[in-house]
Formats: C-alpha cells, sequence, structure tokens
C-alpha cells in the first residue's frame, strides 16, 4: 500500500514536473500540484448546488476537446478532484484574475484562491460582522468582495490580508468596474435601490446613484451602466445607466445580461404565473448606436428548451465570443448549451452540479 | 367573526359538555362501539392499526412521543436531529399533512405550518400511542378522526387508585449532553368517580452532541452548536366517570419553550444564531354519555392559543436582526353521536366545527381566518365473520382575508369503505382491506407565506388502499404468535410542492406519487418460567414511493425523497424476577435527498439501537422504578435529513417515586 502510494507520488511528481516545464515558455499558468494535465485553453463553471447542501461545485470543460490529449472535454466536480475537500455551501461568484481563480462561497462565508489548474492556493474567512460574500471583481492586485453587511472588502490578491472596507448600501451584489471606479448595486432585498460608485484610488465612495428597486446586477459597457433590477412587482427593468449625468433610462426587461465587444446581450423570461410558464426571449442592444436588436441572438432550432426553462448561467468567452447558457430546474444537474459568436449550438452538455451560475475562461 | 361570537362557540363547547353530564341518567350499558377496540391487546388490531404499549413506552428507551413514533412500522419520522430539533411523521409516504394527531380524542392541529411536531410531546403520562391506516375503528369520534389518511392517537393514563385517595409521582431523568428532565404529578379521588389531577414537567438540554464531519480528506468530529432547549408544561385534568356509563375529561394545558436552532451543518461556517421560543395554551372537554344500550354521544370542545417567535442574528438583515412573530387561535367544537339498530348495524353521525386564526408579523401577511365544517357518516355492519364500514366525510371550508385574494371555497365529499373477514370460527385468522380518499388543505403558510405562497392552490389529495391478513396463535399457553401483513398502494394528487419559476419558489399543485408498500410485523410473547417472560416485535417494510408527476423529467418514477424502501425495526422486552430489559432497534435502508435519485444525493442506511435495564423497588408505602439506557450503544453517526446529523452513543438515567 504505502509502495503504490509513493509510486504514485514520484509519477504525479514526474507528471507535473513535466507537464510545467513545457508551459513555462508560453503561458503564464500556474498549475502546481495538478492530477490532471489541463490544455491551454480551460473553461471553469461554478455550480452553485442547493441551499444548505453544501453541494456547490467547479466543473472543468475544454472547449477544444483536447483534454488529456483525448477527445474529452469535461471534468465534473474538479475542485474535489484536485483538492479533494468539497467547495462549502452556495458557491455566489468566481472571476479570474492573472491567471489565477477567485471562488466567493455564500454558505460557507468564504473567498478561495485557486491557480490556473484549480489547486487551492489559501482561503478568506469572513467573520460574523463582514457578513456572508456575494460577487467579486479584481483590479491592481486587489479583489473586491461585496458583503451581505452592506460593505466591500478590498483583500489582497496575493496575500489575501483583508487590507479595507467601504461601507456601501443594503445586501450590495453584483459589482464591476472601469478604469477609476467601483459600481456596486445595492439590493437591500427590496429595501434598497441604489447603485455605489466608490473610487478605487483612495477606496471612498463618490456617489449613489438611484435606480429601480431591488437592484441585483450591473455590467459596464462604453461609459455606460447596465443595471437589472426586481423591480416592485418583479418585472425586472432593465435600466442604462450615464455614469457621468447620474441619469437612468429603462430600455427593456431582462433576468440575465452579458457583454461583449461594446453589444450587451439580453435574456429576457415572461412568466405566466397562473399556468407557471416561462418563455425566454434572446435580445441584444448596441451601446454605441444605442440600438436595440429584438432579433434572438441565438438560434434555438436545435435546443427548443431553452425558451421555457430557467437560464441561470449567462456568460461571453471574451476570445471568440461563444455564449455559455445554462437552464436550472433547481433539483437536478443543470444543462450547459454553447452557441458560437453567430448564435450556432455548438453544444450541450450536463452540469456537474445543481444551478451552474457562472463561468470563467483561461487561455 | 366578532368577538362575542367566538366566546360564545368557545363557552358552549366547554360548557355544554359539564351541562349534559348533569342531565345524564344512570343506566349501566357497555359501549358496543368501546369493546371493538379495546379486546385488542397490542399491534394487531382488525383494522390495520399499530399500537405501543404503556409497557413498552415504560422498558425501552424511548423519552418522547416521537422516539415511541419511530417503533410503528410504516412510519417515516423527519429527525433534524437532538431533543429540540423538529420531528414529524408522515405514514406510508403520504406526506406530514396527512396524518391527524388527535390527544385523549380531540385534534391538535396548526393551520399555519402543518404537520405537528411530535418530538413536543412528553411520554411520562402516556397510557398508549395507537397509529390507525385510514382511520381510528371506534365509531363515536369527531369527524376530523375519519378526515384524513391515518391517524396518531396519544392516549394519556388515567389515574388508578387501589387503596387510597391520592397518589404522586415524582420523575427525574438525567442524560447526556445537558439532559435533564422532572416532573412531578399529584392525583386525587375527590368522590367515587371525580379524580382530578396535575402535572408539572420541566426539560433541559444542551444537545451539544459531536458528530463525524466527512469532507474528503478531512474527516473531523465537530460538535452540534446552538442547539439547546427549555420547556416547561403544566397540566391539569379532570376526570368524570360515572360507572361507564358516562365519561368526561377536562385538560387545561400549557406550554413554554425556549430553543436554538443549530440548522444544518455548514462546512468552513459553524455560525448558527436561531432561536425560538414556543408557547402554547389549550383547554379541552370530551364527554361521552350512553343514553341507552343502543345510542350514544360524544361532544367536544376546545380552545387553542400559540405563539411562536423566531430570531436569527446576521449582519445580512436590516438592523442585523430578523424576527417573525406568529399567533393561533383555534376554537373547535363537535358532536357525534352512535346509534345501533340492532346488534348488527351501527350508524354514526359526526358534526365538527373549527375556527381558526393567524396573526403574523410577516411581510404581506393577511392575517387569515379560517372557518372548518367538517360532517362524518358512517354505517357500520358487525357479524361474527363479517364487518362492513362505510364513511362518508364532508367537508365545508371557507376564509377570509383583510386584503389580496383569497382562496376558493373547498366544497368535498370523501368517501372510505373497510371490510374485515374473518373465515374461520375457531381461528384468529383475520382478512381486511380499505379504500380511502382523502385530502388534506393547503396550510396558511402555503396560501400567504411571502411570495412563497399561492392562493391558487387546491386541497391535495390521497388515495389508499390496503389489504391485509392477520394471524394470531396460541401455541401453548406459554407461548403466543402473532403475524399480520399488509399490502397497500397510494396515490397523493394535486401534491402541494414549491416550484421555481424565474427564481422565485411559489407553491403549485403539481406533484403526483404513486406509492406501493409491503408491511409485515411478527409478534410473540413466550413465557419460559414464571418469572421469565420475553415480548418480541418485528416489523419491516418496503415501499417504492415514485415521483410520477412529468415523464419528461429525469427524476421520472424515481423514488421520493426521504423515503426509504426498506426500513423495519425490533422491540424486545425480558421481564425477569430481578430486572427488566429492553431492546430496541430503528433500521433504514438508503434514502435521496433529492428528487433524482443518483449517488451524490444519498443518504446512508443506518441502524439505531438502544438498550434499557429497569427495577422496580418497593419499599414499605414508597415504590421507585430505576432504569437505565443506553441509546444508540454502537455511537453509530447517521443522517435522517441530510446535514442534521443525529447524535451518537447517549446515557440516560431515570427515576420514578410513586408515593
Amino acid at each position: 500500500m504505502k509502495k503504490n502510494f509513493l509510486l504514485f507520488a514520484i509519477a504525479l511528481l514526474a507528471t507535473t514536473c513535466v507537464f510545467n516545464s513545457c508551459k513555462e515558455d508560453e503561458e503564464n499558468f500556474n498549475d502546481e500540484g495538478s492530477k490532471v494535465s489541463l490544455p491551454d485553453e480551460r473553461i471553469f463553471i461554478l455550480n452553485e448546488g442547493s441551499y444548505d447542501g453544501n453541494n456547490s461545485c467547479i466543473d472543468f470543460y475544454a472547449p477544444n476537446n483536447d483534454l488529456n490529449s483525448e477527445n474529452k472535454s469535461f471534468i465534473s466536480n474538479f475542485n474535489f478532484t484536485q483538492n479533494d475537500i468539497k467547495l462549502g455551501d452556495t458557491g455566489q461568484d468566481i472571476i479570474v484574475y492573472e491567471n489565477n481563480i477567485f471562488v466567493s462561497v455564500f454558505g460557507s462565508s468564504l473567498l478561495v484562491k485557486y491557480n490556473s489548474a484549480l489547486v487551492e492556493q489559501g482561503r478568506v474567512q469572513f467573520s460574523e460582522q463582514d457578513g456572508q460574500p456575494r460577487y467579486l471583481t479584481a483590479k491592481d492586485n486587489k479583489i473586491y468582495v461585496t458583503l451581505y453587511s452592506g460593505k466591500i472588502a478590498k483583500i489582497d490578491a496575493k496575500t489575501l490580508i483583508i487590507e479595507d472596507y467601504i461601507t456601501v448600501g443594503k445586501n450590495p451584489e453584483e459589482i464591476t468596474q472601469d478604469a477609476n471606479n467601483l459600481y456596486v448595486v445595492n439590493s437591500g432585498w427590496g429595501a434598497d435601490s441604489t447603485i455605489s460608485v466608490v473610487s478605487i484610488k483612495d477606496f471612498s465612495t463618490i456617489k449613489t446613484i438611484n435606480v429601480e428597486n431591488n437592484p441585483f446586477s450591473v455590467k459596464y459597457s462604453n461609459g455606460k451602466l447596465f443595471v437589472l433590477s426586481y423591480g416592485k412587482f418583479y418585472d425586472y427593468p432593465l435600466q442604462m445607466v450615464d455614469i457621468y449625468n447620474n441619469t437612468v433610462e429603462t430600455i427593456g426587461n431582462g433576468v440575465k445580461i452579458a457583454e461583449n465587444d461594446g453589444i450587451l446581450y439580453v435574456v429576457q423570461s415572461i412568466t405566466d404565473w397562473a399556468t407557471n410558464k416561462v418563455e425566454n426571449n434572446f435580445y441584444s442592444y448596441n451601446v454605441q448606436n444605442n440600438q436595440k436588436i429584438e432579433q434572438s441572438f441565438i438560434d434555438i432550432s436545435d435546443c427548443e428548451e431553452i425558451a421555457s426553462n430557467s437560464i441561470y448561467m449567462f456568460e461571453i468567452n471574451p476570445k471568440n465570443g461563444d455564449f455559455y447558457i445554462s437552464t436550472s430546474d433547481f433539483v437536478t444537474n443543470g444543462i450547459v448549451y454553447r452557441f458560437n459568436k453567430n448564435g450556432k449550438l455548438i453544444t450541450k452538455f450536463t452540469s456537474g452540479g445543481i444551478n451552474p451560475s457562472h463561468a470563467v475562461f483561461i487561455y | 367573526m366578532n368577538n362575542l361570537l367566538k366566546f360564545c362557540i368557545f363557552a358552549v363547547g366547554i360548557v355544554l359538555p359539564l351541562f349534559s353530564f348533569a342531565q345524564s341518567d344512570t343506566t349501566i350499558e357497555r359501549n358496543l362501539d368501546e369493546v371493538l377496540v379495546k379486546s385488542k391487546r397490542n399491534k394487531f388490531s382488525t383494522n390495520s392499526t399499530q399500537i405501543i404499549t404503556n409497557e413498552q413506552l415504560k422498558l425501552i428507551s424511548v423519552e418522547n412521543i416521537a422516539e415511541a413514533v419511530k417503533l410503528l412500522n410504516g412510519v417515516n419520522v423527519k429527525d433534524y436531529g437532538g431533543i429540540g430539533g423538529l420531528k414529524t411523521l408522515s405514514v406510508r409516504s403520504l406526506g406530514a399533512n396527512h396524518t391527524a394527531v388527535i390527544l385523549d380524542g380531540i385534534a391538535v392541529s396548526d393551520c399555519q405550518s402543518g404537520p405537528i411536531d411530535i418530538g413536543r410531546f412528553s411520554i411520562n403520562n402516556v397510557e398508549n400511542i395507537q397509529l390507525s391506516i385510514g382511520h381510528n375503528d371506534a365509531l363515536l369520534q369527531s369527524a376530523k378522526n375519519f378526515a384524513s389518511g391515518s391517524v396518531l392517537n396519544i392516549n394519556s393514563s388515567k389515574p388508578v387508585f387501589y387503596d387510597k385517595n391520592n397518589k404522586s409521582e415524582i420523575i427525574l431523568k438525567t442524560g447526556s449532553f445537558g439532559y435533564f428532565n422532572s416532573e412531578i404529578n399529584t392525583s386525587q379521588k375527590l368522590s367515587n368517580n371525580l379524580i382530578i389531577k396535575s402535572e408539572c414537567e420541566y426539560l433541559r438540554a444542551d444537545g451539544n452532541y459531536p458528530f463525524l464531519l466527512k469532507n474528503g480528506r478531512n474527516i473531523s468530529t465537530e460538535k452540534r452548536n446552538n442547539s439547546d432547549i427549555q420547556s416547561i408544561r403544566g397540566q391539569f385534568d379532570l376526570f368524570l366517570l360515572d360507572t361507564n356509563k358516562n365519561e368526561l375529561n377536562v385538560k387545561i394545558y400549557g406550554y413554554y419553550s425556549d430553543r436554538h436552532l443549530p440548522g444544518a451543518v455548514i462546512l468552513y461556517n459553524p455560525i448558527a444564531r436561531e432561536q425560538l421560543w414556543d408557547k402554547n395554551f389549550f383547554v379541552q372537554s370530551n364527554f361521552k354519555h350512553k343514553i341507552n344500550n343502543s345510542l350514544s354521544y360524544r361532544i367536544i370542545g376546545k380552545y387553542n392559543y400559540s405563539w411562536n417567535k423566531y430570531e436569527d442574528h446576521n449582519v445580512k438583515y436590516e438592523n442585523g436582526l430578523k424576527q417573525d412573530l406568529n399567533k393561533q387561535n383555534e376554537f373547535y367544537i363537535s358532536s357525534s353521536i352512535l346509534a345501533s339498530l340492532n346488534n348488527n348495524f351501527l350508524f354514526s353521525l359526526a358534526l365538527d366545527g373549527f375556527y381558526n386564526t393567524l396573526n403574523s408579523n410577516m411581510l404581506n401577511n393577511p392575517q387569515p381566518d379560517r372557518i372548518s365544517l367538517l360532517s362524518a357518516f358512517n354505517s357500520k355492519y358487525i357479524s361474527n365473520k363479517f364487518s362492513a364500514t362505510f364513511t362518508i366525510v364532508g367537508t365545508y371550508i371557507t376564509e377570509n382575508v383583510e386584503f389580496g385574494t383569497k382562496p376558493d371555497l373547498i366544497k368535498r365529499l370523501s368517501p372510505s369503505f373497510s371490510l374485515k373477514f374473518k373465515p374461520f370460527d375457531n381461528k384468529d385468522f383475520i382478512i381486511r382491506t380499505l379504500i380511502k380518499e382523502t385530502f388534506r388543505v393547503p396550510t396558511f403558510n402555503e396560501l400567504y407565506y411571502t411570495t412563497i405562497g399561492s392562493t391558487y392552490l387546491k386541497p391535495e389529495r390521497a388515495k389508499e388502499f390496503n389489504f391485509g391478513l392477520s394471524y394470531q396463535t396460541k401455541i401453548s399457553n406459554k407461548f403466543l404468535l402473532e403475524l399480520s401483513t399488509d399490502y397497500y398502494h397510494n396515490n397523493v394528487i394535486d401534491k402541494i410542492v414549491a416550484i421555481p419559476t424565474t427564481y422565485v419558489w411559489k407553491m403549485h399543485n403539481c406533484g403526483k406519487v404513486k406509492i406501493d408498500g409491503l408491511e409485515i410485523n411478527f409478534a410473540s410473547n413466550y413465557q419460559f418460567f414464571n418469572n421469565l417472560d420475553l415480548e418480541f416485535n418485528v416489523g419491516y417494510n418496503y415501499q417504492e414511493a415514485k415521483d410520477i408527476t412529468d415523464k419528461t423529467t429525469v427524476y421520472y418514477k424515481h423514488q421520493i425523497a426521504y423515503t426509504p424502501k426498506h426500513s423495519g425495526n425490533i422491540s424486545a422486552i425480558l421481564k425477569t424476577k430481578y430486572v427488566n430489559l429492553g431492546y430496541s432497534a430503528i433500521a433504514s435502508g438508503i434514502r435521496y435527498i433529492s428528487k433524482e435519485n443518483m449517488p451524490e444525493n444519498e443518504v446512508d442506511k443506518y441502524i439505531d439501537q438502544s438498550v434499557s435495564i429497569s427495577k422496580k423497588i418497593e419499599f414499605q408505602k414508597l415504590y421507585f422504578i430505576i432504569k437505565f439506557d443506553i441509546l444508540n450503544f454502537t455511537n453509530k453517526q447517521y443522517e435522517i435529513i441530510q446535514y442534521y446529523p443525529m447524535p451518537g452513543r447517549q446515557f440516560r438515567i431515570s427515576i420514578n417515586i410513586n408515593f
């Protein structure tokens, strides 16, 4: 038994050495400690899991089907494969920053840092006073985490030390940035309706902008913010916010938004509460010329079911404009659909967990 | 409904039985109906009924109703662990809302959340616990008894006096994890037919038991935290027994508890700050009168007040605190009459009226009230070989809300039919069958709870079919054997489930479940010598409870959540000249935490075994019972609900002092 283990360890060490040495010249990856040799293009999918289920996990997906130089593309629960411990309860957000992966875990009150092969590098446990973590963004070697205590924590990306806090609104959710500022939406679970604008340089609030009630999502594009709120009547207004003039204009409705190359892509869900039926529309908005494009940006003729299920993940691969959209029934493992930039379905596959919610792209 | 009217209903309900008692005449007759129930010694009644006897309760390691109910076959107790953890029961996979819990003949109800937390009831003064599939066999019952899928009767013991007119008992119990329970009760015989009894009970536990937490390469022993409980119960009973002709029981009950809730075990985050307070007060009166050999009636009245406060401390809430306050009132009256035409035909009619209110501080709660009128008509034919019962229950329910929409009126008839056949005159062999259609109404939470509730909800329906055989034989004077088996087939239609749509969960009537099961019970009693007696019970239950809601889902025909295919229990009592020994075991196969039956959703099988040793010591006019228990003596680490670990090995010692 012991001998076998030793052999295995040597083999593992050998493979990682070989793997690392051939990586060094071309990429800035850190795959140290990886049990699997990974291709250069990688996608990590965060599954939120179910409430109190401790079943959040991160899947690995190789978009070029070149995992292990075979035609494989998928490893479910990859964080467990690599680290042999679970991620925790309710993975909330995942970002990639300088080829490291950062994940906020809401139920477990954690921020976990992984290297580019999803081998854990360290973690931050948030205190009761901090509150549970929500969403992430990163800039200049700092990770910014929204906390349910109504604060943003500024954390050093290398040392993982919490350096500072700033108080924003109630129950802050998504956070985004431009060159100078952080933008965070404060939901207050319906008791707030603001965006806080925070200067990155001196980490202080510059101003707050009022939007529709209960905002939960914010994206930045070309000097504009796009904000989704639940709204007083759960009608999900999509608002365009002019950062300089503080003007807010409702341009439609939507439940998910993603931005790529000056175009805002929107998923709109219309629910008939009496019959419990959902109808999804996929429209886009050209930020440069302020034009709404009603034409669906994906062709659903090969996957019509996507129009009538709850959309849970909506991400765009910045490298090639591929859309990654997931649906969830909140009970079984979600389905991930991948479309190319022109909206053609490339593939669909079952996720490794319940509620696949976010994806990050490393290339 | 104005306050005056409420008061009138209440006053009539409580006073009428007393008044009726004064009016009664003095003929001494047997109640035909009662005989049917009382003749059965234990688990094997003619109807599909199981009983846990007083002796089992005293000699086996059970300390509350929930622990006892786990020894009933076909019952699935959802137990969140620890003394303060919620414990509800579901019978034959119908769901917890389909079982009526009846305490001394009168229903215990919770219109807000539905299932009754049976862990709350003390076992100290319980005579027996009886579970009936369909309904209790006795005909002179409230309509509520006939209106559910199954009935759990908790029957308190009535004081019996031998040579004196008063007696008292002190019970002291202590054990692992800060468990302490004390009770003092005293009974007084005021006249030949008037008895009063008062009880006062205190219970506390820290509940900080250790458990094994497995997380990949990390295996650690953790402790449950924030799981302490304190409760006080006071009860006063009055019994009037007019030589078997009249019976009156008035009960006044008060309960208070303060508990912390540990919540699910969350990896890396042990913080739990939830707390729950409960207050419950009720007064109930239950009167039975036999007018003559062929006519008797019963009148029931009850007023129930329950209050609870829930708090959670977390910076995510406004001002760091979430606080829910709920108050419920219930006014209940019931009258029933039983008539026998001749020795073969019996008829009964029961009429119940409930008035329930809920006051809640929850957002958008419309402060609903509900009026429920239930009627049950029974006709029964009995002969030496046959017994056939036809029952029809009529329900009328209407609700009022202060704002918003209110649910539709409920007007329904639910029939049931049961048949028993005893083919051989000289053999205790019985064939029985039951067909029943019932439903349960949506709870106030399901209708009105913030965004989840839906006033579109209809009642959830259940159809039951049972076919069973039972055989009882005396192999020798010292050896008694009983065997029974039942096949059952149930359907749950319009099951009320929470469904998410665009990230908002809402209640809908859209579940369908098909249940097929087989239940086997075996019991024996063997007397080795004069002073050595073994009682042995085994139950095994196999059930397939399949989700047949939607063919297109991956979980179509999968076993529904938290329902084992295999489950069973054993209880054994060995009575010797010196001490009594008890053994019990509860076993369950794997279960799934969610709809999809995949390995990630599995919860491990378990067997939880307990032993006890007890001795009765007499000392002049006093007698003591000393008992020592080891619960879960193999220290099995298991969960009934995922991430709510159950306690491992525990010790308990108790002493009863009777004088």
